[in-house]
């Protein structure tokens, strides 16, 4: 939507392989808002997303001449926007093993809604208020799509932690989900 | 709720979302991005200029540096000259008490002092003090024991005027302090002397050279003219790309990563 109308994706990637600034900007521009929203999925709040999207950019540059035209670009930039998200943790909280005990540290500040109306907001501050380990395998296998195994071998856990921590991010946002929902009902009724 | 339906729940919710990020995160890659090129234009520059540093410092330090190693080399031959003369130092000290002590007992010190710390031979000297004290075969208290006899005489030797009659080994109680101190005296210095030769022994370090990395390469051809232990520099062996120095030693200043 921000494309200048005489550049295709694929010639702004070419100027971009030279290292032209003004084409990392406009692709930067290009892919930036899809990115943040997925970044807001695997941090605490928005600024932390704001520094994964910042790295996973530095990255897609510093790496777009290993791109070769396989798959769908917007594909590429994503896989990396999400290690580097994954990598911010690593780097950060270090917290990635199994927690046992789930404290939800308050109710999700949002208003009692229907699980139909849920909206992305509020569907995204359910998501950032999981521990760092759940918030990362459910995103991972339920929104990228990737495999327990690929989970494990990305974060670095083993195949069981990923599969246990999955079950209780769902358990939790399933919890979460009913609570908002018997509110909303107990105020429409 | 299934769990597919929970997933589905969020994927269509959150997978075409956009939401626009403030100005300043393009600011931070811009920068960053500008960082990279700057860095990256200094890399040929840098390495250009290391080289010649090197060359400039090899150059200057090489010939007062091998004189420097013949220097040493003398010098730690004088050492090991030195150490015989202790060891017969010690025994010279000890052999004054031993002549006027009694014919077996002289026999027995004689021994443990020329085999100092070898221990069949203190087992042997064991077997033939045959002293109530002296059965274990551990070297101070061999030393210990096979000085009874003797040490008391030693005292007698210092303290001439205050006990003039030397006692029987076997019945000097009082000569039993100095026998221990001569003991604990007599240890350091045979352990000195018995030292160099241990080090003799040991093989000297051999390095293998086994060209993986840039940074042997460098490390073979500054082994080739640089012979001492510490090199001039040296660089990390390992197999990463860039070659990273580990050590320098410019004859005054050393610095040296540990491994």
């Amino acid at each position: 939507m921000f494309l200048e109308p005489p550049y295709t994706i694929q010639q702004l990637i070419d100027r971009c392989k030279a290292g032209e600034r003004k084409a990392q900007e406009l692709l930067y521009k290009q892919f930036a808002a899809k990115m943040l929203a997925v970044c807001m999925r695997y941090a605490t709040d928005r600024m932390e997303a704001e520094d994964m999207l910042q790295n996973g950019f530095i990255k897609v540059f510093q790496k777009i001449n290993d791109y070769r035209g396989e798959g769908a670009f917007e594909g590429w930039v994503r896989r990396i926007v999400v290690h580097s998200s994954i990598e911010y943790y690593r780097k950060h909280h270090k917290m990635l093993q199994v927690i046992d005990v789930v404290e939800m540290a308050n109710e999700p500040s949002v208003n009692p809604v229907a699980a139909s109306n849920l909206d992305a907001q509020i569907l995204i501050n359910l998501i950032q208020q999981l521990p760092p380990g759940y918030r990362i395998v459910f995103n991972l296998y339920a929104l990228e799509g990737y495999s327990h195994k690929e989970i494990a071998d990305m974060v670095g856990i083993s195949e069981g932690a990923s599969k246990s921590q999955l079950s209780r991010a769902r358990n939790v946002l399933k919890e979460q989900i009913a609570k908002m929902e018997g509110k909303s009902y107990g105020y429409a009724g | 709720m299934q769990d597919n339906e929970l997933d589905k729940l969020f994927r269509s919710a959150l997978d075409d979302l956009e939401i626009e990020p403030s100005a300043k995160v393009w600011t931070g890659i811009n920068s960053q991005l500008n960082a990279d090129k700057r860095r990256r234009s200094l890399v040929p520059f840098l390495s250009v200029a290391a080289g010649i540093i090197l060359l400039i410092t090899v150059g200057l330090l090489f010939m007062p540096e091998i004189t420097k190693v013949n220097q040493q080399q003398t010098s730690a031959n004088k050492v090991t000259e030195n150490q015989p003369v202790a060891k017969s130092l010690a025994a010279v000290k000890a052999s004054p008490a031993v002549t006027t002590a009694n014919s077996t007992n002289k026999k027995v010190a004689a021994k443990v002092i020329a085999s100092a710390g070898s221990f069949a031979a203190v087992k042997v000297n064991n077997e033939q003090i045959r002293h109530k004290a002296a059965k274990t075969p551990e070297l101070k208290e061999i030393v210990a024991g096979s000085n009874e006899g003797s040490a008391p005489v030693l005292a007698s030797r210092g303290n001439d005027l205050i006990n003039p009659a030397a006692p029987d080994a076997r019945n000097g109680i009082t000569g039993g302090p100095e026998v221990d101190d001569l003991a604990f005296k007599g240890k350091p210095q045979l352990a000195a002397a018995q030292l160099p030769d241990v080090d003799k022994l040991k093989p000297a370090p051999v390095k293998k050279h086994r060209i993986r990395s840039l940074g042997d390469v460098f490390n073979v051809v500054i082994a080739a003219v640089d012979k001492r232990e510490d090199k001039i520099i040296e660089f990390s062996n390992t197999d990463e790309d860039d070659a990273t120095i580990t050590g320098v030693n410019l004859g005054i200043i050393k610095v040296k990563k540990e491994k």
